[in-house]
C-alpha cells in the first residue's frame, strides 16, 4: 500500500527543486519573489516567463545559489539548498548548466578555453576536452570561430558560446535566462530545439524569457512570474486558479503542502 | 602542488603583481647575503670554540740577565705536566715569539729584549681545573706569571659570532616576512580585480582551491623568478667583496674566507644559497594560498 507520505517521499525524490514559502528581500527592501512554491520535477522542460523586473532572474540565481532565500526552504537535487556550506556549493553548481542574460564570458579566453572551462574544473583531461569542445561549437555553429575572443564574436555568437558552455559537462539540470535575447527568431528557435535535445537526453531544462511568442511554439509547460509572485500556466493563457507545484501531480497534494 | 598556470584569470595583465617579482629578487638577496652570514658564524663560532676554547697559554717572565732558572722551568713544566686532561704541551719557539712581535717593536729591540717563555697547553676539553690557583703556584717559582685560559676572551668572541648569527636570522625572519606582506596585498589586489572572472568560476562549479592554484602557480613563478636573480645577484656581491678585499684573505680555505668576504667553498653552503630563493619561493606560495582562500570567503560569503 502506498501512504500520503510514501508517495509525498516518491515526489521528493523526482523533484529536482523544491521551492517552499521562499521569500526573497534585499535588507531594507520590499520581497522581490514572496510565498514561492513549486517543485521542478526531473526531466521536465518548462519556461518561466513574466514581464522584465518581475523576479524570473532572480528566481534563476535562487536555482544555482546566486542568491539564498530571505525565508523559507530551498531544495536541490534533494538538498537543503538553504543550510548548504559554501564548500558544499561547488559540488552542486557543477550539476547545474547556466546561460546568463549577459553570458558572462570570460573576456581574453577564446570561445574554445570559455566552452571547455566547466570541464577543466571538473578535471577532465585535455584530450576529452580537444575532442568535445570543438564538437560541441560546430554542433551550435561556431566551428570558424574555436579561437576567437568574446568581443570579436556579435551578441548571438557570444550567446550561442555561453549555452555551449552551459551544456559542455551534461548538466542535470539547464538554467537559461533570456537566451534568446539577442538572436533573431530564426536562431532562437534553433537553440530552443538544441534544449530539447538535451532535454531528450535526461537534462532539467528551465528556460526564462519575456518571449511569449517563442513560448507560444512549444508545449512546455509555463511558470507565471508577476510582481514576485509565481503563478502556473500550462499552455498558455490558461492560468490555473492559485498557485501549485509544478509536476507535483494532483490537487489533492497541492492542498496537503497548504495544510489543506 | 600547481606548476602551470591555466590561465582562466588574466594574472599575467596584473597591475597589482607587476614589481612582485622584483620585490622578491630584492628579499631573497637579503635572505641569501643573511642565510650566509648566519650559517658562517655559526660554523665559525663552533669552530674556534672547538680550536681555541680548550687551550691555555702560560707566560713565564725571561729571565733576569745572568741568572739560570734551568731548575725552576723545569719544575714549573712538571706543574704544567701534572694538569689533569692536558693532552699537550709545546713551547712555543722564542724565534716565533720574535717574529710576532717584530712589526710593533722593530726588528732590532725585539733581537735585544729579553722575551718571556710562552707555552701553549692544549687540553682535551675545555680546562676544568681551577687556572686561578695554578697561576698562584706557579707565581710562587715566577712571580709575574700570567696564565690565559683562551675560553675567558673566546667567550665574548662567542658572544659576537652568536649576535651575528642571531642578527642573520632576523633578517632573514623579516625578509620573509615582508615577502609574505607583499604577497598578501598583491594578491588581495589581484582577487579584488578580477572578481568578476572568479565569480564566472564560482558560478560554473569552481572550488576555491581550483581558484587559488591559479593564484598560486602565477605567484610561484614570479618568486622563482625574483628569487633566481636575486640569488645570483647575491653570489655576485660575495665574489665582489672577495675581490675587493685581501685576496689571500679570501682566498684562504674554510670558513675564514667566506666570513671575511668570499665564496663558499663547500656544499653545505651552497646548499643555504640554492635553499634561501627557494625557500622565500615556497613561502610566497604559501602565503598566496592563505591570502587567496580569505580574500575568496570575504568575496562570495
Amino acid at each position: 500500500m502506498v501512504t500520503a507520505s510514501g508517495n509525498r517521499e516518491r515526489e521528493a525524490r523526482r523533484a529536482v527543486i523544491q521551492f517552499e514559502n521562499v521569500e526573497l528581500r534585499y535588507p531594507g527592501s520590499p520581497a522581490i519573489l514572496r510565498d514561492v512554491n513549486f517543485d521542478v520535477e526531473e526531466g521536465s522542460f518548462q519556461f518561466i516567463t513574466g514581464a522584465s523586473g518581475a523576479g524570473k532572474s532572480s528566481l534563476l540565481k535562487l536555482m544555482y545559489l546566486g542568491l539564498k532565500p530571505s525565508r523559507g526552504r530551498l531544495t536541490l537535487f534533494g538538498e537543503n539548498a538553504t543550510a548548504i556550506s559554501r564548500e558544499g556549493i561547488p559540488a552542486l553548481r557543477r550539476r547545474i548548466g547556466i546561460v546568463f542574460q549577459d553570458f558572462r564570458l570570460i573576456p581574453h579566453l577564446s570561445a574554445l578555453d570559455n566552452v571547455a572551462l566547466p570541464l577543466r574544473i571538473a578535471g577532465a583531461r585535455e584530450s576529452a576536452i580537444r575532442e568535445y569542445v570543438p564538437e560541441l561549437l560546430e554542433w551550435v555553429g561556431l566551428s570558424g570561430h574555436l579561437d576567437a575572443l568574446p568581443h570579436t564574436l556579435s551578441g548571438g555568437q557570444q550567446q550561442r558560446v555561453a549555452i555551449a558552455r552551459a551544456v559542455i559537462g551534461r548538466p542535470q539540470l539547464l538554467l537559461a535566462d533570456e537566451p534568446t535575447g539577442n538572436v533573431d527568431d530564426g536562431v532562437a528557435v534553433r537553440l530552443l530545439y538544441l534544449f530539447e535535445e538535451l532535454h531528450k537526453m535526461g537534462t532539467t531544462v528551465l528556460i526564462a524569457t519575456h518571449n511569449r511568442a517563442l513560448v507560444e511554439r512549444f508545449s512546455h509547460p509555463c511558470i507565471n512570474v508577476e510582481e514576485g509572485r509565481v503563478a502556473l500556466v500550462r499552455g498558455l493563457g490558461v492560468r490555473r486558479p492559485s498557485p501549485r507545484p509544478v509536476g507535483s501531480g494532483s490537487g489533492e497534494q497541492a492542498d496537503r503542502r497548504r495544510g489543506g | 602542488m600547481a606548476l602551470i598556470t591555466r590561465g582562466d584569470i588574466p594574472l599575467n595583465q596584473d597591475p597589482s603583481a607587476r614589481y612582485l617579482p622584483w620585490l622578491l629578487g630584492i628579499m631573497c638577496y637579503f635572505a641569501v647575503l643573511a642565510t650566509v652570514g648566519a650559517v658562517t658564524s655559526y660554523r665559525l663560532a663552533a669552530r674556534w670554540d672547538f680550536a681555541l676554547g680548550s687551550v691555555v697559554t702560560v707566560q713565564l717572565p725571561a729571565a733576569e740577565p745572568g741568572i739560570d732558572d734551568t731548575l725552576e722551568m723545569e719544575q714549573a713544566i712538571r706543574m704544567m705536566r701534572r694538569l689533569p686532561g692536558l693532552v699537550r704541551l709545546q713551547r712555543v719557539d722564542p724565534s716565533e715569539s720574535a717574529h710576532l712581535l717584530a712589526p710593533w717593536l722593530g726588528p732590532d729591540l725585539v733581537r735585544d729584549l729579553p722575551l718571556p717563555r710562552l707555552f701553549d697547553l692544549h687540553f682535551e676539553h675545555e680546562p676544568t681545573t681551577e687556572l686561578a690557583s695554578f697561576e698562584s703556584r706557579l707565581a710562587e717559582l715566577y712571580p709575574g706569571v700570567s696564565v690565559d685560559a683562551h675560553s675567558r676572551w673566546m667567550g665574548h668572541v662567542a658572544k659576537l659570532t652568536r649576535a651575528v648569527e642571531a642578527m642573520g636570522l632576523t633578517v632573514l625572519a623579516l625578509v620573509m616576512s615582508a615577502s609574505v606582506i607583499a604577497v598578501v596585498f598583491a594578491v588581495r589586489t589581484s582577487v579584488s580585480i578580477h572578481r568578476e572572472v572568479i565569480s564566472i568560476l564560482h558560478l560554473i562549479g569552481a572550488r576555491d582551491g581550483y581558484i587559488a592554484s591559479e593564484f598560486q602557480a602565477h605567484v610561484l613563478k614570479m618568486a622563482l623568478r625574483g628569487g633566481i636573480v636575486g640569488g645570483l645577484l647575491a653570489v655576485g656581491t660575495l665574489a665582489a667583496m672577495a675581490a675587493l678585499l685581501d685576496p689571500d684573505t679570501a682566498r684562504s680555505p674554510g670558513l675564514l674566507g667566506t666570513a671575511i668576504g668570499g665564496l663558499p667553498d663547500d656544499l653545505v653552503e651552497w646548499a643555504f644559497i640554492v635553499a634561501a630563493p627557494l625557500l622565500v619561493a615556497f613561502v610566497a606560495w604559501v602565503a598566496a594560498r592563505f591570502s587567496v582562500m580569505g580574500a575568496l570567503r570575504r568575496l562570495n560569503p
